[in-house]
């Protein structure tokens, strides 16, 4: 039987190579004209049929950008010619075409090279229909279709009613460069925004793949780029900034001839993959444990020992002036989450302290104490300004991802004694390599004479929803440890983790946007 | 006021150089009287007259690709504009919202109710035919306007189906098509 199959294999690549080499057209590069050919449903079923043979790991590189693709993928040696991580984005269209003839060529060796069976009968399925039909071609992976997008036209709608004057469509008639600009406006503005206009049209789906100079200007960028990054601490935990000589260290400055992280390929990928903390929503992580009740005095019920679900949520919500709010709370995040920020919680703290002082006076207890609903912020509801006056303020900053460069002395200076006042299993690895997913916090404690210090780290949910989808990188930041600080006999205590659950990020409409 | 402009006023022109008026003909022959200091805005004509020297006596400047219409609009903003602060030298094409220091660009992106009101124009047509005319006539301020305009309606479409629907654009994917791009882009859209 394995006789049987290495046969079949061999016979297989003979008649693909014939193939190929009968058919030109095959590994042809995509010029303008056979863009304008009908897009062909054999192409999109034969790779639909492809990826659903295919693992799941095997898929994922699949789709992902062409360089991974013909580096981890192409067995060794069929794509000598080809440098890993070589293939450059296209500038020009000369080189668009040499590269996306390239791209074909490697995905042809590729096909023609299978090492399972299951890619043979891709691979059979992709002869027949060449055999059929000269114009078929081998199927295409997603990056040189979206390349295939780059000459079309921006397709205008149809009449709604027959007969009448279709409804305008001006920007198709812009011209490409004046297109172009709008698409930078549109990604400055709103990264999602950008995202949204590339489900629009092929059109839109080819600049927002391609032009990677609008990326490479997001990740400079300070809105939603890594100019807002802090890798040391900008102020101090009640927010107020420290005054800093020189410039704050960024890893991709403007103005210098920049170099894209390894193993980053584009500048997309930077903003999609390199750690960010993002300022356009909240951080929510939700814990819930179950609690044995007391018995029910309703002895006869069945199970007459109720358990009670307790949820409690931790929100954090950062700012790219160096300062979070962290806040730990059983208020649901349909109620609370609307009202975070720092305008809220100054009026929020001052009625805690307002409270405490009265109670003070009155030497009652401070706890459970709901402020006069009257005297908060008209527009909040009470129940968030009851939350809210708990929230802590804080500070945080990035691990720095390279270390620290000459002449920012003064941001190393700072980082070393920031790990130096850290907790003892900070500071007890110093050889260890920074991790830059490593995110720290510091936050006041509920009492003033704590300090909280939170060692968080980024990453990427893996949701299970799709499991084809290339996963949402950056979104979820989990525990590595936290401690507590007591200023007054500068001691540190741990607390557990047992019950504490990552954060996602969850975007909040208007967040990060004014 | 006018200071700026005086030193570029070319020929010696001995009365009022600030009232000084030039003629530009507009695609569909209509002529259109504009303060030489008005034109400082526009770039393309700006480097002209600084080359060739002001027009004589009853010559009109033609600009080609935009009608009377558009040609308006866009001289009315110019002269509500014409005491902005120029873009200097330095201040490059690339990256003009987020170029500039952390404080300066987080103001960049809001548009002056002045501009609001400039731009509520009936059809989507005219702000984009302003765009063109902007893009034509070198005038990079108006142009950033006009595509933040336009940036703030694909920002205002939740989905794009109704982006789609508000700019007139066809869908050409194939369902399969969709759901791959869909796919292959979702990581940028974060989740609401």
């Amino acid at each position: 039987n394995a006789e049987l199959e290495s046969f079949r294999r061999q016979w297989r690549e003979e008649v693909s190579r014939r193939a190929k080499a009968s058919s030109p057209g095959l590994s042809r590069p995509l010029t303008g004209q056979d863009c304008l050919l009908p897009t062909n449903h054999g192409i999109v079923d034969g790779q639909e049929a492809y990826s659903r043979d295919t693992a799941q790991q095997n898929y994922r590189e699949f789709v992902q950008r062409v360089e991974h693709l013909s580096v981890q993928q192409v067995d060794e040696g069929t794509l000598c010619d080809v440098p890993p991580n070589e293939l450059r984005l296209p500038h020009s269209d000369v080189e668009k075409e040499k590269v996306v003839g390239e791209l074909n060529e490697s995905l042809g060796t590729r096909v023609a090279s299978p090492s399972n069976t299951q890619q043979c009968d891709a691979l059979d399925a992709s002869t027949n229909i060449s055999g059929n039909a000269s114009q078929e071609r081998t199927p295409l992976s997603t990056s040189e279709q979206i390349a295939s997008f780059a000459v079309l036209g921006i397709p205008k709608a149809e009449p709604i009613i027959e007969n009448t004057p279709p409804p305008p469509c001006p920007i198709a008639d812009l011209p490409p460069e004046v297109l172009i600009e709008v698409l930078r406006h549109v990604a400055l503005m709103d990264p999602a925004s950008f995202c949204r206009l590339s489900l629009v049209c092929k059109r839109f789906a080819y600049h927002f793949t391609f032009e990677q100079h609008i990326w490479k200007q997001l990740c400079q960028g300070w809105r939603f780029g890594f100019e807002g990054m802090l890798y040391s601490f900008a102020c101090d935990i009640a927010g107020d900034p420290i005054a800093k000589s020189g410039p704050r260290y960024t890893p991709f400055p403007r103005g210098a001839s920049l170099q894209i992280p390894r193993p980053l390929a584009t500048w997309s990928e930077v903003f999609q993959t390199f750690p960010r903390i993002r300022y356009t929503g909240i951080y929510i992580s939700i814990v819930s444990y179950a609690r044995p009740g007391a018995a029910s005095p309703t002895k006869n019920l069945i199970g007459n020992s109720p358990v009670h679900i307790v949820t409690y949520y931790r929100y954090l919500r950062f700012y790219s002036d160096g300062t979070v709010i962290s806040l730990l709370t059983t208020t649901d995040p349909m109620t609370v989450v609307p009202y975070i920020s720092k305008e809220n919680v100054v009026p929020a703290r001052s009625l805690l302290a307002d409270t405490r002082h009265q109670h003070q006076r009155q030497k009652s207890e401070l706890n459970g104490v709901v402020p006069d609903p009257a005297a908060s912020t008209n527009s909040i509801s009470p129940s968030a300004m009851a939350t809210l006056k708990h929230a802590l303020r804080g500070r945080w900053h990035l691990t720095c991802p390279t270390p620290v460069p000459d002449g920012h002395e003064e941001e190393r200076n700072s980082l070393d004694s920031s790990v130096y006042a850290g907790p003892p299993r900070i500071v007890s690895d110093p050889s260890r390599s920074p991790d830059p997913r490593d995110l720290i916090i510091e936050t006041e404690g509920v009492d003033p004479k704590y300090n909280y210090t939170l060692h968080l780290s980024l990453r990427s949910s893996n949701k299970s929803r799709n499991a084809d989808s290339i996963l949402s990188k950056n979104n979820k930041l989990i525990w590595k440890g936290y401690w507590s600080y007591n200023k007054l006999t500068d001691d540190w205590a741990e607390f557990g983790l047992r019950y504490d659950r990552s954060f996602v990020f969850r975007r909040v409409r208007g967040w990060g946007m004014e | 006021m006018a200071s700026k402009s005086q030193d570029t006023t070319v020929t010696g022109d001995t009365s009022k150089p600030e009232k000084k008026l030039i003629t530009l003909t507009s695609s569909d022959n209509v002529d259109i009287e504009v303060e030489r200091e008005v034109l400082q805005c526009f770039s393309l004509i700006k480097d002209m007259l600084d080359d060739l020297g002001d027009p004589e006596n009853g010559d009109t400047i033609p600009i080609a690709n935009v009608s009377a219409r558009v040609l308006k609009k866009v001289i009315e903003w110019c002269t509500h504009h014409r005491n902005d602060p120029r873009p200097s030298a330095d201040d490059k094409v690339e990256g003009r919202d987020e170029t500039t220091g952390p404080n300066t660009d987080r103001k960049k992106i809001e548009i002056s109710e002045w501009d609001q009101e400039f731009l509520k124009v009936d059809e989507q047509e005219m702000l984009f035919e302003i765009l063109l005319a902007a893009n034509y006539l070198d005038i990079k301020a108006l142009l950033d306007l006009c595509c933040m305009a336009v940036a703030n309606i694909v920002k205002a479409c939740v989905t794009p189906e109704k982006i789609r629907a508000k700019f007139g654009i066809e869908n050409d994917f194939t369902p399969e098509e969709e759901e791959q791009i869909r796919r292959e882009n979702e990581w940028a859209e974060q989740p609401e």
